[in-house]
């Protein structure tokens, strides 16, 4: 296994001594670091390790000459590496990212990385990113999440909530919704508003519809979290809390109450003239505002209705 | 050396691994082409996403290791104890909800590489025997080309189930069959939505500075949801139909599934250009939706139950109204193009841009999605919404200590859907006639930062950001009801301060505070007919139950957040999270109605501590909470409040050079409040309401999960490995239900989730790697 690794850093090595745009003492540079650094993970598996291709980085391509790293002279303290990316004197983020850069800066998932929320966090590429590895956390959709929440702790407790998206299976990740690289919409997701990114797994909801819902058209976050939630369908908050925070209330159900509570359905409670509940209410009762799905329970088509008729009750309020 | 370890690096995979273990077999478990060296290596191998790096150039040849070649196939058999009720939270994505009491276990992986050509193929499957079965291939010459195909299926089952007596549930044509026997009587039926897609992406260097990139993917979804139909009688928008009375029932409320069966297809295309200081990208992203059904028409009996549970025959016109079709989602479709790039304008200074434009399209035909009663002369919607946003932003470094940061984004969202009668209200001769609204929306954002590095440790940030929404002169012709006020345009600017100790030591951390404030326009009143009335006074013009939405009314946010990462030792990584929020929304009146305000506070450490070369134990505790305070005229003042406290701890290790163990115990205890008291001028009634109840209860959900794995190495060519977990759920939510009294709907049917759920895991598997 070790011979396996020594072969990997080696073979990329040897890459750098065949590109003709990297002179002789670059190259010799390069092996040399092999001298010390023999116990490296095997990386032969990751594009890092790939000697075929000209453009695979070596020591140097990311670390710098680090001339006075590597000639060691007697009696005088060792130098550091021009470029280091862990332990305590590690270089700025800006730096380690700009060595990344060289190569990457052309990939178009990274075009808007400059001044995105990340790097002005000072996160660097290999904040997230494992190099000297056949496998990348942050890759992978099994472990992907974990890698995030190393920040995100919010995101953490949310995506552990009953109500969510597949995340602990794999089967959603982060960057599903959201480019860590930059991106032109809010909060770095991936389309460049909330909604088209949303829209790309839930197409069913963009419409455009006879009867919109202003709302969701102008923003899916406006009533959900898409990160977790208590409340089933990601909802930040209970119906019909979350609708009435927009709209007008219906007559009953003023104060919040479920069925099995006393005084809610029949007998009445003490001081109480009749029941919450009783079998000449009307719908829109204490019971359907507060339980089951709640103003959903009429006003089904909460995202729209492409109903077009207009014969009453014309589908305005959502109810078809 | 002391090794700073810094927060990402906290061993997460033991978490993460543990939990993926829990579920039975998964891609971590199965995809093993080659023993991990370290525990550095636990992550499943060849796991590579389809998103990869995409430099482009010419590969050369040169000389390597020749040729490798290995794969593994991964057998085995989980037990599973509990029913499928017990598995309500467990199996909500895993496919296990109902498979029984044991489950297969098979994954393949093959990963072959020409080190001499630089090309690689990598086949990954894994979960086979499930639901939730997966296949990718990747296959390229690095440099040069890439091909990608994968086929990904997903389930997700609703926790809550369904007993319902309706013929067809779950089709286009339920028949709704009232309970004889009263709630719970009826026939057992899960929720569940199932996703099939399939993937095939192409990326092509053309030449060192031009690379094309494209995919297709297709997926079908099919399954139902929840969904339903109500309606209260009396109605002024149903005129003729009678409410309640002590022989009929005059309102109903119905569980009606919602059948799906559809399709998303999506293309995306990317032309990209590499050069000196220009990178230049041009890309187009189609998505079709395409939807089988397009009603759902349900067929209710002359006679359901009352609110009370007596069943009674409908009174006049109730009937025919919840017989009335309920439009599915509709066939649509949208097209995107665009231009995105960075320009280095110096070594220091660089430009970023991105120009979009977008239609999405809605024609779907109503005659022939079978919805009649459209206006006269309109065939379909022919809704169309065209978007165009531009974005420019430039970082520059004018001396090494100062960083400058400005960006600006434009997006003006044109709906240009026609306009057309189709809403009709009341009866003659007070009918309301109007028609349907448009929804444009015009959005910019603005961004000011500097940042100024003090010392070698210290470094600080100043930064200003400005926003506004535009939504648009509202649809004269079109009407509103239900809403208090509107408001065309909100602004929002504000101010952040960061101090931050860079990591170059073994402690570091920020400190940051953010403060934002949003005022908008004159609010608009919705007039008793058509359009709206700007309001210029809207303390008098708005009574006491007026409420002005909280996207839509003054606000004001602070913010203040504190994260420490601690080196305390060669062992012992630290890691302090303390982050807290409020926002307060403001009433143009002297009441406030609606919420309020809204509050957060995050308390999280995190540990990562080496025991050895080969143990290891993390862990953490988060504290959080939300706040809201939300009322209603004349009946509840609520302080919500959710309180939720997570823990994790987790350990792996190698006992010796075969054996491989690991562990993680988590918890999650939930607990949300909805304290009342009442308005004062609620109604006497509810009153007397909040007194017999004492309020609402709380919500609460609870989760404990256990897991253990110990994997061993029979041979070179083979391995072992056994999976053990546990875990505990509570969930107690009045939503469906309390203290024995199911929410019923008017047949009878009703939904359900066990309480207390408990589910036991064991999975043994044999690795052989070829």
């Amino acid at each position: 296994m070790q011979i396996k690794r020594l072969a990997a850093v080696f073979a990329f090595c040897l890459a750098g001594l065949l590109v003709p745009a990297w002179g002789a003492d670059e190259a010799q540079g390069a092996a040399r670091c092999v001298e010390c650094h023999d116990d490296l993970p095997d990386m032969s598996r990751s594009a890092h390790g790939v000697a075929a291709d000209k453009r695979t980085p070596d020591c140097i391509s990311c670390h710098g000459a680090s001339e006075s790293h590597a000639k060691k002279v007697a009696g005088k303290k060792q130098g550091k590496p021009d470029r280091l990316f862990v332990g305590e004197s590690i270089s700025p983020a800006s730096e380690r990212s700009a060595a990344c850069l060289t190569c990457h800066k052309s990939t178009p998932k990274i075009a808007l990385w400059a001044g995105s929320q990340h790097p002005t966090e000072d996160v660097a590429c290999n904040t997230c990113h494992k190099i000297h590895s056949n496998t990348d956390p942050v890759r992978s959709k099994a472990t992907q999440p974990e890698v995030c929440y190393a920040c995100h702790k919010e995101q953490r407790v949310q995506t552990n909530r009953p109500s969510r998206h597949p995340i602990q299976e794999a089967k959603v990740v982060c960057s599903d919704c959201h480019n860590p690289h930059g991106s032109a919409g809010p909060k770095l997701v991936k389309k460049d508003s909330v909604n088209d990114t949303c829209y790309v797994c839930h197409a069913e909801k963009r419409g455009p519809f006879v009867h919109p819902h202003q709302p969701v058209t102008e923003n899916c976050a406006n009533c959900h979290n898409p990160h977790g939630s208590t409340v089933p369908g990601m909802l930040l908050a209970r119906p019909p809390l979350l609708c009435q925070q927009c709209h007008t209330p219906h007559v009953a159900g003023g104060v919040g109450a479920v069925g099995g509570q006393p005084g809610v359905f029949p007998p009445a409670a003490p001081g109480q003239v009749a029941p919450a509940v009783t079998g000449m209410s009307s719908g829109k009762n204490v019971v359907n505002i507060w339980q089951g799905r709640s103003c959903s329970n009429c006003h089904t088509q909460v995202h729209g209705s492409n109903n077009p008729s207009a014969t009453n009750p014309t589908p305005q309020f959502l109810y078809r | 050396m002391t090794r700073l370890v810094r927060h990402f690096d906290a061993r997460p995979t033991v978490l993460v691994l543990a939990l993926l273990a829990a579920y039975g077999p998964t891609r971590a478990q199965s995809v093993e082409a080659k023993p991990p060296e370290s525990a550095e290596n636990k992550a499943p191998a060849g796991a590579e996403t389809k998103v990869a790096d995409k430099a482009g150039g010419d590969t050369a040849p040169a000389s390597g290791a020749g040729v490798v070649s290995e794969g593994s196939v991964n057998v085995g058999v989980t037990g599973i104890s509990g029913s499928s009720a017990d598995r309500a939270q467990f199996g909500q994505y895993n496919g296990l909800r109902n498979v029984g009491n044991a489950a297969g276990i098979l994954g393949i992986d093959y990963y072959r590489r020409d080190d001499e050509a630089g090309s690689s193929l990598l086949f990954n499957a894994s979960n086979l025997l499930l639901e939730t079965r997966q296949l990718e291939l990747l296959w390229k010459t690095q440099g040069n080309w890439k091909l990608s195909a994968d086929y990904n299926e997903q389930v997700h089952y609703d926790p809550y189930s369904v007993n319902t007596g309706t013929v067809g549930f779950g089709s286009t044509t339920p028949q709704v069959m009232v309970l004889p026997g009263g709630p719970g009587t009826g026939s057992d039926v899960d929720l569940k939505v199932n996703r099939t897609s399939v993937g095939l992406g192409l990326w092509k260097s053309i030449t060192p500075a031009l690379n094309l990139e494209v995919s297709l993917k297709s997926e079908d979804r099919s399954g139902t949801r929840a969904f339903g139909n109500g309606f209260t009688c009396p109605s002024s928008v149903a005129p003729g139909c009678q409410g309640a009375t002590s022989t009929n029932t005059g309102s109903a409320v119905l569980m009606l599934a919602e059948p799906i069966d559809s399709n998303t297809t999506q293309i995306d295309a990317r032309l990209s250009y590499v050069g000196e200081k220009l990178n230049l990208s041009a890309g187009y992203y189609g998505s079709f939706y395409k939807n089988s059904n397009s009603i759902l028409s349900p067929n209710v009996p002359g006679s359901l139950n009352n609110p009370v549970g007596t069943l009674l025959p409908l009174n006049t016109g109730l009937q025919a109204l919840l017989n009335n079709p309920l439009a599915l989602p509709p066939d649509n479709q949208a097209q995107f193009l665009d231009l995105t790039g960075n320009y280095a304008l110096t070594d220091t200074t660089h430009l970023k841009f991105k120009l979009s434009y977008s239609q999405a399209t809605q024609d779907q035909s109503f005659n022939a999605s079978g919805l009649t009663g459209a206006p006269t002369g309109v065939a379909n919607l022919g809704g169309q919404v065209n978007t165009t946003m531009g974005m420019i932003g430039i970082t520059a470094r004018p001396i090494p200590k100062l960083s400058l940061l400005a960006d600006y984004r434009y997006e003006d969202k044109s709906d240009q859907t026609p306009l057309a009668l189709y809403n009709v209200q009341g009866s003659a001769p007070n009918t309301l006639t109007s028609t349907n609204m448009q929804l444009p929306l015009t959005t910019q954002r603005a961004r000011l930062e500097a940042a100024y590095q003090f010392s070698k440790d210290y470094r600080g940030t100043l930064d200003a950001t400005y926003s506004s929404i535009n939504r648009g002169v509202f649809t004269p012709t079109s009407a509103v009801e239900g809403v208090s006020a509107l408001r065309q345009t909100t602004d929002e600017s504000g101010v952040r301060a960061e101090l931050r100790r860079t990591m170059s030591e073994s402690l570091s951390g920020a400190l940051s505070i953010a403060s934002t404030r949003r005022s908008g326009s004159d609010w608009l009143k919705p007039n008793s007919g058509t359009g709206v009335t700007v309001v210029t006074d809207p303390g008098t013009a708005f009574g006491p139950a007026a409420i002005f939405m909280p996207t839509l009314a003054d606000a004001q946010r602070n913010k203040v957040k504190l994260t420490v990462n601690w080196q305390a030792s060669e062992e012992l990584a630290l890691q302090f999270l303390a982050e807290g929020g409020k926002d307060k929304f403001s009433s143009p009146t002297a009441y406030q109605q609606g919420l309020q305000n809204a509050g957060m506070d995050v308390f999280s450490i995190d540990f990562d501590y080496t025991l050895s070369d080969k143990w290891r134990i993390n862990g953490y505790l988060t504290q959080s909470s939300q706040t809201q305070q939300q009322s209603r005229f004349a009946g509840y003042n609520v302080s919500f409040k959710d309180t939720n406290t997570a823990a994790a701890l987790g350990f792996t290790g190698k006992p010796d050079a075969k054996l491989e163990v690991g562990g993680n115990l988590a918890y999650m205890n939930d607990s949300n409040a909805y304290p009342q008291t009442l308005d004062a001028t609620a109604p006497p009634e509810s009153t007397a309401l909040l007194a017999a109840t004492g309020g609402l209860p709380n919500v609460a959900f609870r989760q404990a999960t256990l897991t253990l794995f110990g994997k061993y190495e029979i041979d070179k060519q083979s391995a072992l490995r056994v999976n053990v977990a546990y875990q505990r759920s509570y969930v107690n939510d009045w939503m469906w239900g309390y203290n024995g009294t199911p929410f019923a709907y008017s047949d009878g049917t009703t939904l359900y989730q066990q309480r207390n759920q408990s589910v036991g895991l064991v999975g043994v598997s044999y690795l052989y790697r070829f």
